[in-house]
C-alpha cells in the first residue's frame, strides 16, 4: 500500500487558475469521451487514448513554473501499482476467456440453457447471478466482465436476449463481486484505509449488497421479459454435439478454487489457462494452433521443417508469404486489451496530476467545510463524493485510493466507525467503475465484445453494444448507490465508534 | 465476536443523535475543541471533556459520561484513558 504515502514526498504542481485547473486533463478526457461515445456513437478505445493524450498536453499549458514537474507527475502516475493490477487482470482474463472460447464453451452454454429451458427472457437475470458468483469467487470484476462478455454474452444473444440488457447484467455481476469479494482490490483498499479488518468489513457489507442485488435480480427478470427478442440463427451452436464444451466449467472451477484458497490472481488464472489448454487438446475441442499459431511463410525452408516436427510442428501453420502472423487465442486474447492498457496508464497519470495539483483536495475541502454539517449530510457527502471521483477516474481502485483519506477524515469527525466508512467507500467505488462509458470494467467487457464478430459468423456488428448506451441497465450499480443514499438518510447500518470499534487489519 | 454477530451488527436504523447515560464508558475519537474543552462528536450528539489536553484532538480515547441531556444531545464526560495518540 505504498501508493498511499507517495504523495507526501513528491513536489506539488501549481496551475494557472488555481487548484481546480489541475482537473483539466481528466475533465478534457471526460468531455471527449462523452462526445465520442455518447454523441457520435464511436466506441473506439484508441480514440479515447488520443483524447487523454491531448488532455495531458492541454493541461501542461496551465502549469505555473517548470513543466518538468508536470512531466514527472505524469511519469509517477503511469507507474502506479493500481494500473499494473488492472492490466494483469485484463491480460490474463483475456487469454483465459479466449482459450475456453475456442474450446466450444459458448456452444456448451447455449446447449445447457436450452436443456434447462432458460429462455431469452430469463437469461439476463441468471447471467447476473452467475457473474456475481464468479466475481465474488475470483475477486476481479474486470476479469469477470471480460470472461462473461466473451463467453456468456454471445450465448445469450444467440438465444434472443437483448444485448444491452445482457451486457448490463454482466457488469452488475462484476460490481457485486468487486464490492463483496474478500480478495478484491477495492475491498482490501477500503478496509486498510479505514482501519478495519477485511473479514469484518465483508460481513458488515452483506446487509447492503444483498438488498441491492435482490432489487437488481427482480429488475433483470422484469426487463428480460419486456426486452427479449427473437433467437438468432446460429447454425450448429447449441446442438447436441456442443455439450462437451461445458467441460470448461472444470477450468473455471480451478480458477475459483485456487483464488479462494488465497493464491494470487496471476497464479489462479494461469492454472485455469493450463487446464483449459490440456482439455482442448486431449478432448479434441481445439487444435494447438487454435491457441497459439506461428503462421510462417510456406516458402521458408526452416518453417516447413519445423512444421514437419512432432509436437512443436502443431504450432506452426504454413501460409502464403504475404500473410505471416502470430495468431491463436493466447495472442488475440491479450492483444484485444492493448489500447485499453495504454488508455489506463494515461488516465492514471491524469488522476495523479489532479491529485498533486490539489484538484481533489479543493473539491473535497469544500464538501467537508460547507456541505457536511450533520451526520446525515456527512454520510451523503461521502456517498456522492466517492461516486463523483469514481465517475471521473477509469480505474476504480485508483479513484478509491485518491478519496480514501477524505472519507476517513470526514467519517472520524462524526465518530462513524471503520466498517461503515469502508462500506460507503467500497460500494460506491465498485458501482461507478462499471456504469459510465469510460469506466474500466465497461471498457474491458467492450474490448472483449469487439472481437465477437470475427469469431462467430452469425454475430453481426449490429449486435455490438455501444458503451454509451448501457449505463441505465447496470441495475446493481445503481441500486447499490441508492441503498447507500437511503442508508445515509435513515441510519440503516450506521455504526458509531462507541457502538463497535473495528478490528485490526490482519491481512493486506 | 461470532460470525453471526458480525453479520447482524449494525442491522438496524441508527439514530443521528445517540444518547448516553451517566456512568457509560465509551471509546471514541476526539473530534475537535471549543477552546476550553475537548469535543467528542458522535453523530450529531456532543460530549465535552473539560480540562483535557488539546493535543488529544484526533486521538482515540476512553471516556466516562458524567451527565447527558437527552433533549439537547449534549453531555459532559471525563477522560479515562488515551488508547491511541493523534496521527
Amino acid at each position: 500500500m505504498t501508493e498511499l504515502t507517495d504523495d507526501d514526498v513528491a513536489p506539488d504542481v501549481r496551475f494557472r487558475g488555481g487548484r481546480l485547473a489541475s482537473a483539466i486533463p481528466i475533465a478534457f478526457f471526460i468531455v471527449w469521451a462523452i462526445v465520442q461515445s455518447g454523441l457520435l456513437g464511436i466506441g473506439d478505445t484508441t480514440g479515447l487514448v488520443a483524447g487523454m493524450l491531448v488532455g495531458l498536453v492541454v493541461g501542461m499549458f496551465f502549469v505555473k513554473g517548470p513543466w518538468k514537474e508536470y512531466a514527472d507527475v505524469v511519469f509517477d502516475g503511469m507507474t502506479e501499482r493500481v494500473a499494473a493490477t488492472a492490466i494483469v487482470a485484463w491480460l490474463w482474463a483475456g487469454m483465459f476467456a479466449e482459450t475456453i472460447q475456442v474450446g466450444g464453451f459458448v456452444d456448451g452454454l447455449v446447449w445447457a440453457a436450452d436443456a434447462l429451458s432458460v429462455g431469452a427472457s430469463l437469461f439476463p437475470a441468471i447471467t447476473f447471478l452467475l457473474a456475481a458468483l464468479l466475481a465474488t469467487g475470483i475477486g476481479t470484476g474486470y476479469g469477470t466482465a471480460i470472461a462473461f462478455t466473451a463467453l456468456v454474452f454471445p450465448a445469450g444473444v444467440a438465444l434472443g436476449s437483448n444485448p444491452i440488457l445482457l451486457f448490463g447484467a454482466i457488469l452488475s455481476g462484476a460490481v457485486f463481486g468487486d464490492n463483496l469479494a474478500p480478495v478484491s482490490d477495492t475491498t482490501i483498499v477500503s478496509a486498510v484505509t479505514q482501519d478495519a479488518d477485511i473479514g469484518g468489513v465483508v460481513a458488515s457489507r452483506l446487509k447492503y449488497a444483498l438488498v441491492a442485488a435482490a432489487f437488481a435480480f427482480v429488475a433483470y427478470l422484469v426487463a428480460g421479459q419486456a426486452m427479449a427478442g427473437q433467437a438468432v440463427d446460429a447454425g450448429t451452436v447449441g446442438g447436441d454435439a456442443s455439450a462437451l464444451g461445458l467441460v470448461h466449467l472444470v477450468s473455471i472451477g480451478i480458477v475459483i478454487v485456487t483464488a479462494v484458497s488465497g493464491r494470487h490472481i496471476i497464479e489462479a488464472v494461469s492454472w485455469g489457462l493450463v487446464s483449459s489448454a490440456i482439455l482442448n487438446v486431449s478432448l479434441g475441442l481445439a487444435a494447438p494452433s487454435a491457441m497459439l499459431a506461428f503462421q510462417a511463410s510456406r516458402e521458408s525452408d526452416l518453417a516447413m521443417s519445423i512444421d514437419a516436427l512432432p509436437v512443436v510442428g502443431a504450432f506452426v501453420v504454413p501460409v502464403d508469404p504475404g500473410n505471416t502472423a502470430v495468431a491463436g487465442s493466447i495472442y488475440t486474447g491479450a492483444a484485444g486489451f492493448f489500447p485499453l492498457i495504454v488508455l489506463v496508464l494515461l488516465i492514471v497519470a491524469g488522476a495523479q496530476v489532479m491529485q498533486r495539483g490539489g484538484g481533489f483536495a479543493a473539491i473535497l475541502e469544500f464538501l467537508l467545510e460547507r456541505v457536511a454539517t450533520s451526520v446525515r449530510r456527512a454520510e451523503t457527502t461521502m456517498v456522492l463524493g466517492t461516486a463523483l471521483v469514481n465517475a471521473m477516474i477509469t480505474i476504480n481502485t485508483a479513484a478509491e485510493i485518491a478519496i480514501a483519506p477524505y472519507i476517513r477524515t470526514l467519517g472520524r469527525r462524526f465518530n462513524i466507525n471503520g466498517y461503515r466508512r469502508a462500506n460507503i467507500l467500497d460500494a460506491n467505488t465498485s458501482a461507478l467503475g462499471y456504469i459510465f462509458p469510460w469506466g474500466g470494467g465497461l471498457l474491458a467487457g467492450y474490448s472483449a465484445m469487439q472481437r465477437l464478430p470475427e469469431q462467430y459468423e452469425w454475430f453481426t456488428q449490429a449486435m455490438l453494444v455501444n458503451p454509451a448506451s448501457v449505463w441505465p441497465y447496470v441495475f446493481h450499480g445503481w441500486f447499490l448507490v441508492g441503498v447507500f443514499l437511503l442508508a445515509a438518510w435513515t441510519g440503516y447500518g450506521r455504526e458509531y465508534v462507541p457502538d463497535r470499534v473495528s478490528g485490526e487489519v490482519s491481512r493486506v | 465476536m461470532s460470525l453471526f454477530e458480525k453479520l447482524a451488527a449494525g442491522f438496524r436504523l441508527r439514530t443521528s443523535t445517540p444518547t448516553y447515560e451517566a456512568g457509560d464508558e465509551l471509546t471514541a475519537f476526539v473530534t475537535g475543541t471549543n477552546g476550553s474543552a475537548l469535543l467528542v462528536r458522535i453523530g450529531d450528539s456532543v460530549i465535552e471533556l473539560p480540562d483535557a489536553d488539546p493535543s488529544l484532538v484526533d486521538a482515540t480515547v476512553r471516556l466516562e459520561v458524567e451527565s447527558f441531556d437527552a433533549s439537547t444531545y449534549r453531555g459532559r464526560g471525563r477522560l479515562v484513558d488515551v488508547l491511541e495518540e493523534a496521527e
